[in-house]
C-alpha cells in the first residue's frame, strides 16, 4: 500500500511539473473562465489501520487520489495513449490531470478539491497507483460549467484470503527482512455517491446555476498506464464476494 | 501482436512463477477458444503495463556495503514487480469469471514435455475442461 501511494506520488510530482492548463484551485476564482470546465470532488479520508497503534493518528494523510484522464470512447483508450495514440490532445495540454495535494477546503474526515481543466469527454483512470482500465466512469465536463463528482470514498479490494498486514507482520518483516514472506497487496477500489447534509458545502461563490452533478457512463476500458495494479471502479474482487454463495477460503493459501 | 501475447502468456502460466509452488492456470468450464484467447491477451496487456519499480537504496560510503545493499534492493524491486504483475493477472481473469487452479503433477509434467504450439492447445483444453484438472484457488 505504502509503495503503491509512493509510487503514485511519484508519477504525480512528474506530472505536476509539466502541468499546463489544469491545476487545483485553492480558493473559487472571482470569475470562472468559459473557456475552461471545473469538477468539484470530496475526498473521505483512509482510515488508518494501525490506528490501534499508541499514538497513530485515526485517518491517513491524503497524499494520493483520483487521476482523471481525456477519453476516446471511440477507440477505446486514453487520448494520445495506447490505442488512442492518434487522437492526441492539442499541443500545451495534459491528457491526464493527476492528484496534487491542493485541497480547497478541509473537514476533520475529508478534503475538498476544485479542479480546473479542459473542457473534454474524462475518465475515473484511477486512485494512487491503481488504474481502472477493466472498467471506469466517464463523464462530459462542457466549457464553463462545474461538475459535481461527488463524495468519493476509496478502499482496498482485498482478493480471496488476503487482508492487510497487521502490526505482528510489520516487526516480523523488519526482522527477516528481504526473507519474509511478501505482504499481500491489493488494488484500490471507489465509491461514488452524491453530496448529502454533512458533507463539505459548496465553497460559496461557485455560481449555482453552473453547478451540475456529474452523468457517470460505466464500463469505459482503457491501457494500463499508470504502472501499477489495475481493477474495475467498483471493485473486482468486491463484486465477486457479494456475487459468491461459496465459503470464504482458508487464509494462507499459495498466490498465483 | 495478439498471438505474440497469447503465446507469451501461454507460456508465462506453463511455468512457475516466483510466488508459486506450482504452475497455476486459470479455469472458466466451456469457454470458446477465440474468447479465451481475447481475455488472456487482454490480461497479459494489462500486466505488461506494470512499470518497472525503482529499487531503494541507501547511501553507504563502503563499496561492499553499498553493492551488498545494491543487490538485495534489486532483488527486492524485481520480486514487487513480479507480484504486481501477478495481481494484474490474477484480477482481470477474475473479471472475466475465470477461477485460478494449481494445476496437478501429472498436468504439469504433460504440460513441460510439449513444444510451445502443443503447449497452447493442452492449455486450452485445461482452461476449458468441465471440472478444472487440480485444486481450485480463491479468487
Amino acid at each position: 500500500m505504502n509503495k503503491m501511494l509512493i509510487l503514485a506520488a511519484g508519477a504525480a510530482a512528474a506530472l505536476a511539473g509539466t502541468a499546463a492548463g489544469t491545476k487545483p484551485l485553492t480558493a473559487v476564482p472571482a470569475k470562472l473562465d468559459p473557456t475552461k470546465a471545473y469538477v468539484l470532488v470530496e475526498y473521505k479520508l483512509l482510515a488508518n489501520p494501525y490506528a490501534s497503534f499508541p499514538g497513530s493518528r485515526k485517518t491517513m494523510p491524503l497524499n494520493a487520489g483520483l487521476t482523471l484522464a481525456r477519453y476516446d470512447p471511440a477507440l477505446g483508450d486514453v487520448r494520445g495513449l495506447g490505442k488512442a495514440k492518434d487522437n492526441p490532445v492539442p499541443a500545451g495540454q495534459l491528457s491526464a490531470e493527476a492528484f496534487r495535494n491542493r485541497p480547497i477546503a478541509k473537514g476533520a474526515d475529508s478534503r475538498l478539491f476544485l479542479l480546473e481543466v479542459e473542457p473534454d469527454l474524462w475518465v475515473v483512470q484511477g486512485f494512487a497507483a491503481t488504474s481502472f482500465s477493466l472498467g471506469s466512469y466517464s463523464f462530459r465536463l462542457e466549457p464553463g460549467s462545474v461538475v459535481d463528482l461527488g463524495v468519493v470514498t476509496a478502499e482496498n479490494d482485498w482478493a480471496e484470503g488476503q487482508r492487510q498486514a497487521k502490526t505482528g507482520d510489520i516487526f516480523k518483516m523488519a526482522l527477516i527482512g528481504p526473507f519474509a514472506k511478501h505482504p499481500d497487496m491489493a488494488p484500490m477500489r471507489l465509491t461514488f455517491r452524491p453530496r448529502a447534509a454533512g458533507d463539505l458545502p459548496v465553497p460559496a461563490g461557485l455560481p449555482a446555476d453552473k453547478l451540475v452533478p456529474a452523468a457517470f457512463t460505466p464500463d469505459q476500458k482503457f491501457g494500463n498506464h499508470l504502472g501499477g495494479l489495475v481493477n474495475r471502479i467498483e471493485g473486482v474482487n468486491a463484486r465477486a464476494r457479494a456475487t459468491s454463495a461459496e465459503p470464504p477460503p482458508v487464509e494462507g493459501a499459495p498466490k498465483p | 501482436m495478439i498471438r505474440t501475447r497469447w503465446i507469451a502468456a501461454a507460456a508465462l502460466l506453463a511455468v512457475p512463477g516466483a510466488a508459486a509452488a506450482a504452475p497455476i492456470y486459470f479455469h472458466k468450464p466451456s469457454v470458446a477458444r477465440e474468447a479465451f484467447q481475447a481475455d488472456l491477451s487482454e490480461c497479459v496487456a494489462l500486466a505488461g503495463g506494470v512499470g518497472r519499480v525503482r529499487p531503494q537504496t541507501v547511501y553507504s560510503p563502503n563499496i561492499y556495503a553499498a553493492a551488498a545493499g545494491a543487490f538485495l534492493a534489486g532483488f527486492m524491486a524485481a520480486k514487487e514487480r513480479r507480484h504486481m504483475i501477478d495481481n494484474v493477472l490474477r484480477t482481470c481473469m477474475t473479471d472475466k469469471g475465470y477461477r485460478r487452479v494449481e494445476a496437478s503433477q501429472a498436468a504439469t509434467a504433460s504440460i513441460k514435455k510439449l513444444d510451445q504450439k502443443a503447449r497452447e492447445e493442452r492449455l486450452y483444453t485445461l482452461a476449458s475442461a468441465p471440472e478444472p484438472d487440480g485444486k481450485v484457488l480463491p479468487r
